[in-house]
């Protein structure tokens, strides 16, 4: 099923938790919904479940407008984040409670509970309580429980922030498994953008109600839109730098405390026709910056090295900035160690300081 | 010394006051009563001790009375339990699907019973069903030319339940609503997702979440409806002709109207062995140890 949002927004009083959002979800894609915390992904999946009215605009599925269809005829499932199983009833009842409502048979239930159950893996648990069971068991039971119904669209609340490490990672690869071999349009709210990048066909990152980009994981780390999304997806997370464009015979120079960095002439032009201030923000990776002892580049200094294993970060100080890099482990460096800074210009990203917007993209 | 003595016992000093009340009000009258029962006490405080006479008394049915009230006991508890916590419960419930406002207004309707001092609620109900034509359901009723009806001599059974049943309900829905607030929103919601009605959502959702509260009111109304007699005594006396008198009104009829202290006190007595017994078997079946230990809902 499709799945279109066209001009949505939801108001509660004041506070516009979900503000014009216009999103096209195709059949049998898993998209996240990223963003911090209180910034509408769950207002915006409970719209589209239908347990809320929309203040304004519709909601497609197929071409279908749903928006007076009730929750219950939208064939959904639905995961919560806080799993609402009913404490009364066995993993079994919970599971099948979609059908006992429909009246369908008990023979028939029992074959259906049986086989999502066997889905996840929880065919032992189903006689048991679910205060019988630990965080990942009951988060299945939820999944099957939305499953059961054979919905269209599925919807699911952060269904794994509750596990812990370990088993989020383990679930991660199992759920978006799943999702592709019942190729269900799955809309996954998060706030953990690993999970949404390594999961999702696409992101969708919100903030403050407000769309800022919907595309997929590799051109949200690598095109971002805008300051918000840049800051927002990669950890460690994107250098900024306030900086200022200037020019001097014919050559374009960033301007920021400290540093002075020549613009490439493509990326230069395309900076002339977007700007319109001349303060800008200089954004690039930690990944993206070299480390050198061989007085190549700008001259700084190291701060802290944290060793991640495959990599270090290094916080390196120049003047009155820091900047995160990565380095190799290879690369012997300690604290107060002078060395020399290099950046990769392919890599780099601008953006208006005013409206935040990306001045590299068309 | 009084402040040696504070310094080692000070508790005792404090408690002292509760303790003498309790034990003047509360302990002493039960013991009287015992006493009482084994006794022929009569209107001029004359007394001797009979023995097991007034139980004999009672439970040979010597008393032609007896199986009487014993029935009135049964029907009154029977209509009125269920009553109170079916009643609650479906206000409760109702309260739920109308806005804030409405559902704010009617349980405060539905609370009245209890803010109204009890002489004034009894003479309300005495009032409304008066059997001449001056009680205010017979005036409508004259209002539309019918003839009057003697409610309390058709139905002064059914009148004491209602009186008795609401009261029960303005408690009871109380405990149910706040209960009911209690419930995770995300319970209900999947609920609805899933294609519950609103009476499926009610029936194997929420009530079932509200197991400890129910059972509680439950218990506390069976109690309640046992012992209390105060709205029976001031709307019919018992009366018509004994058609409402329970045990407990019985036992106060027997003492202060009849003056047969006596014979009231070993009716007394037996009621508080039931109350005894019937309080063990609660705590027993429905483990009302964790019933005061768990949260109110089960969530
Ligand atoms: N029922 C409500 N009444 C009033 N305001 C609400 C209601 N539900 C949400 N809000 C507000 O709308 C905004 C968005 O809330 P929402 O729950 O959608 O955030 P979220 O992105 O899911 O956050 P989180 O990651 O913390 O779950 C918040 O500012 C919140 O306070
Ligand atoms: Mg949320």
């Amino acid at each position: 099923m499709k799945v279109i949002l066209k001009d949505l927004s939801k108001h509660f009083g004041n506070v516009k938790a979900v503000n014009n959002l216009n999103l096209e979800i195709n059949d049998g894609e898993f998209i996240a919904l990223l963003g911090p915390s209180g910034c509408g992904k769950t207002t915006t999946l409970l719209t589209v479940a239908g347990l809320y009215k929309p203040t304004r605009g519709y909601i497609y599925f197929n071409d279908r407008i749903v928006n007076e269809v009730s929750p219950k005829d939208r064939k959904i499932g639905m995961v919560f984040q806080s799993y609402a199983l009913y404490p009364h009833m066995t993993v079994f009842d919970n599971i099948t409670f979609p059908l006992k409502l429909k009246k369908t048979p008990r023979e028939d239930r029992k074959r259906k509970a049986l086989d999502v159950a066997r889905l996840v893996h929880i065919e032992g648990l189903l006689n048991r309580k679910p205060a019988q069971l630990s965080g990942g068991q009951q988060q299945r039971v939820a999944l099957c429980r939305a499953l059961i119904k054979e919905p269209e669209i599925l919807l699911l609340d952060e269904p794994l922030s509750n596990l812990d490490a370990k088993l989020r990672a383990a679930m991660r690869s199992e759920l978006k498994r799943l999702q592709k071999d019942l190729s269900i349009t799955t809309i996954f709210v998060t706030h953990d953008q690993v999970e949404a990048m390594t999961m999702a066909d696409r992101v969708a990152v919100m903030n403050e109600g407000v769309l800022q980009q919907f595309s997929n994981p590799d051109e949200l780390y690598n095109y971002p839109k805008s300051l918000f999304v840049a800051g927002f997806i990669g950890s460690p997370s994107i250098n900024l730098i306030d900086v200022s464009l200037a020019r001097s015979n014919g050559k374009f120079f960033l301007k920021g405390k400290g540093v002075q960095i020549e613009l490439p002439r493509e990326i230069s032009s395309r900076v002339e026709s977007n700007s319109l201030s001349p303060q800008l923000v200089f954004g690039i990776r930690p990944e993206h910056i070299t480390v050198n002892q061989k007085k190549e580049g700008i001259k700084a200094e190291v701060y802290v090295v944290e060793p991640l294993g495959r990599e270090n970060l290094v916080t390196i100080k120049t003047s009155d900035i820091s900047l995160k890099v990565l380095t190799s482990p290879t690369l012997k460096i300690g604290p107060e160690e002078k060395v020399w800074i290099d950046f990769n210009l392919d890599k780099i990203m601008l953006f208006d300081k005013e409206t935040g917007r990306s001045l590299l993209l068309r | 010394m009084a402040k040696g003595w504070l310094k080692i016992r000070p508790h005792w000093f404090f408690l002292s006051p509760g303790v003498l009340l309790i034990s003047f009000f509360y302990f002493i009258p039960v013991v009287l009563v015992f006493v009482i029962a084994f006794t022929n006490m009569d209107q001029a405080f004359n007394w001797r001790f009979v023995g097991l006479a007034n139980f004999s008394r009672l439970f040979t049915l010597r008393d032609p009375l007896i199986p009487r009230i014993i029935k009135n006991t049964i029907v009154y508890i029977v209509g009125a339990l269920p009553l109170t916590i079916i009643g609650a419960l479906l206000i409760s419930l109702l309260t739920m699907r109308v806005n804030r406002t409405a559902s704010l207004f009617f349980r405060a309707v539905f609370f009245l019973p209890r803010l109204i001092p009890p002489v004034v609620w009894g003479f309300l109900w005495m009032w409304s069903f008066e059997g001449t034509r001056y009680g205010v359901f017979n005036s409508i009723l004259g209002s539309f030319g019918l003839p009057i009806i003697h409610w309390f001599i058709k139905f002064p059974m059914l009148i004491v339940i209602f009186a008795n049943g609401f009261l029960g309900i303005s408690l009871a829905m109380l405990i149910f609503t706040s209960a009911i607030a209690s419930i995770p929103r995300d319970y209900l919601w999947a609920a609805e997702i899933d294609g519950a009605s609103f009476w499926q959502t009610s029936r194997f959702v929420i009530i079932p979440l509200l197991r400890w509260p129910i059972m509680t009111m439950t218990a506390w109304h069976l109690m309640s409806f046992i012992n209390s007699y105060v709205y029976i005594f001031l709307i019919t006396g018992g009366g018509p002709y004994h058609a409402t008198e329970v045990w407990a009104l019985y036992g106060y009829n027997t003492a202060f109207k009849n003056y047969q202290y006596g014979y009231g006190s070993s009716i007394m007595v037996v009621l508080v062995v039931i109350n005894v017994l019937l309080l063990i078997t609660l705590l027993r079946s429905f483990g009302m140890k964790k019933m005061i230990e768990r949260s109110r809902i089960e969530a």
